[in-house]
């Protein structure tokens, strides 16, 4: 009966197999046993010259779909009083099919601003990458006139044109970051954590809300608010090469945690790791919330000259919520699905990925090329 | 996620991006299938060389696909099947490399042609596996279509390594006395 039900099975058509198969059947793959298959059919397709070896680094799977887009603020000469005059400003999508993109800006002044004046003012998204958790933009803001000011400036997308929702209530509230000697060009990385993991295929379609320059004193600020329906939109492709690195590890840490995943990208490392119990506690609640704090933990980073830099966790991601500027996150839980070395709060740490030579965490040794 | 459409039209327009979507998509499923029925009688090198050549017939062969028949997952599903089946039958014929207890497990082999299944038996059989309701239909299919051993099965359906055995062989003995001797 056995060999008949299988021989039947064997010899199935389309349409037979179409009724039988469902969705998530199929066992695991391991990354780098992927990886060698792909590059296998693209030799067969002479897509490929040489079939990659097995290597024990597992990296790639990256997701970067990275695009220049070019947001140009036309303004005339404004004093400190006078922000309403660049109403209303043309901004001119430079991106793709030329179309104008924001019909409309304007700027806000919020509390009390100080000084400033910009002969004109030029917003370029310079790269634009994502992993399956978040997405990060850089964003050039240049000005013809000295941008004064202090503090973290920041850029905003707004809520409810953005198809997948961002992490908790930093909807909207993209961050950092970036001090600059320069005061004619500030970069800003925005870093939007998502509720929901991308994949391959998924297109992700956002709106540049405003961004903000921060004054002197840090409750003074001016919001330049862009609107308009123009959406920026992009599909996501764990294929293709980028910033990110991905290494799938598998390696069993002390107290029988496993790291399972890293992330390198120029601004962080992200170790993924189960059996959280270890790397973080829990305080008892100083202000009447569960304060999730990280273990002193080092990572070191080896770089291909052979040096080596230790850092810090600096924070605990998942069901973990960051608090900005804090040292301290309060949990809905305990569980962390990842740890961040590097991160957004240290402008400082740009990882030159392909002088990574690997990581030590715990004294493990993970290459990653 | 993309729809069978927009891989199959990417897959003719730009055929390596096609690829590179559609073994992103299916690459465990293939694995799965390949696996399955190689698994033990053959090396991992193998059986990898049998997925790669999978996707490249999806590849070679990609201006006759018609999604009018099925979706694209049942067509790279149905490739899968034939290509493990034929390695299968090649190294069936190299000698003494598939013992004969592997052959009666894993079947197939030489014995598809004296095993006469037609269509209509075929379908007599689906309709009647999915009659057995969840999950025993699902564990029937993971079992005998994809070749799955008993503790992955217990373990992607949360259940006990002996339930799942009870669950086949009861399965079986239903299958039996519901085909009579259409099988």
């Amino acid at each position: 009966m056995e060999e008949r039900i299988i021989t039947a099975f064997d010899n199935l058509d389309i349409t037979q197999t179409e009724r039988l198969i469902g969705e998530n059947m199929e066992i695991k793959i391991k990354n780098k046993d992927r990886r060698r298959i792909e590059s296998a059919v693209l030799e067969k397709m002479g897509a490929k010259k040489e079939r990659r070896a097995y290597a024990p680094r597992k990296l790639v799977a990256v997701a970067l779909a990275a695009m220049l887009l070019t947001l140009t603020i036309t303004a005339g000469a404004v004093n400190e009083w006078d922000f309403n005059r660049v109403l209303p400003a043309i901004v001119q999508n430079l991106f793709g099919n030329n179309e104008k993109i924001l019909d409309n800006m304007h700027s806000e002044i919020k509390n009390n601003v100080v000084s400033n004046t910009f002969e004109g003012l030029e917003l370029e998204i310079t790269s634009l990458y994502a992993d399956e958790y978040s997405i990060t933009m850089t964003v050039d803001v240049v000005a013809e006139a000295p941008i004064l000011g202090q503090g973290v400036p920041r850029v905003n997308l707004i809520n409810n044109a953005c198809n997948r929702s961002v992490v908790e209530d930093n909807i909207g509230m993209g961050t950092y970051q970036v001090h600059s000697e320069d005061r004619y060009k500030i970069t800003i990385v925005a870093n939007f954590n998502l509720n929901d993991e991308i994949s391959t295929g998924d297109s992700f379609t956002f709106t540049v809300g405003n961004f903000v320059i921060p004054r002197f004193n840090h409750d003074d600020e001016v919001v330049y608010t862009l609107e308009g329906d123009a959406e920026i939109k992009f599909t996501v492709d764990l294929l293709a090469k980028g910033n990110n690195i991905n290494a799938y590890p598998d390696i069993t840490l002390k107290n029988g945690n496993i790291l399972t995943r890293v992330v390198l990208n120029p601004f962080e490392i992200r170790l993924f790791i189960d059996g959280r119990e270890d790397y973080i506690h829990r305080n008892t609640a100083p202000d009447g919330f569960g304060y999730g704090y990280i273990k002193e933990d080092v990572l070191s980073i080896v770089a291909k000259n052979g040096m080596v830099t230790d850092y810090t966790a600096l924070q605990a991601y998942g069901p973990v919520i960051p608090r900005t500027g804090a040292s301290y996150w309060y949990a809905e839980d305990e569980n962390v699905t990842y740890l961040s070395f590097g991160s957004s709060f240290d402008n400082d740490i740009l990882f030159d990925i392909d002088d990574i030579a690997g990581i030590i965490f715990r004294g493990i040794e993970i290459p990653l090329y | 996620m993309l729809s069978d459409k927009e891989i199959y039209s990417l897959l003719t327009t730009n055929p390596e991006k096609g690829i590179a979507r559609i073994m992103n998509e299916y690459m465990a499923f293939v694995y799965t299938i390949v696996y399955g029925k190689l698994s033990g009688i053959t090396s991992k090198q193998e059986i990898e060389e049998c997925v790669s050549d999978v996707f490249y017939e999806v590849y070679r062969t990609r201006s006759s696909i018609d999604l009018e028949k099925g979706s694209l997952k049942a067509y790279i599903a149905v490739l899968s099947k034939r290509r493990a089946v034929d390695l299968f039958r090649r190294l069936v014929k190299r000698v003494g490399e598939v013992s004969t207890d592997d052959l009666n497990l894993l079947t197939s082999g030489e014995n598809v042609e004296n095993s006469v299944i037609n269509a209509e038996t075929s379908e007599i059989l689906l309709t009647e596996i999915k009659n057995l309701g969840e999950p025993d239909s699902q564990v029937i299919i993971r079992k005998y279509y994809l070749g799955q051993s008993t503790k992955i099965i217990s373990k992607a359906l949360g259940l006990k390594p002996n339930t799942v055995d009870k669950k086949v062989s009861r399965a079986l003995v239903k299958l039996k006395q519901a085909l009579g001797g259409a099988i």
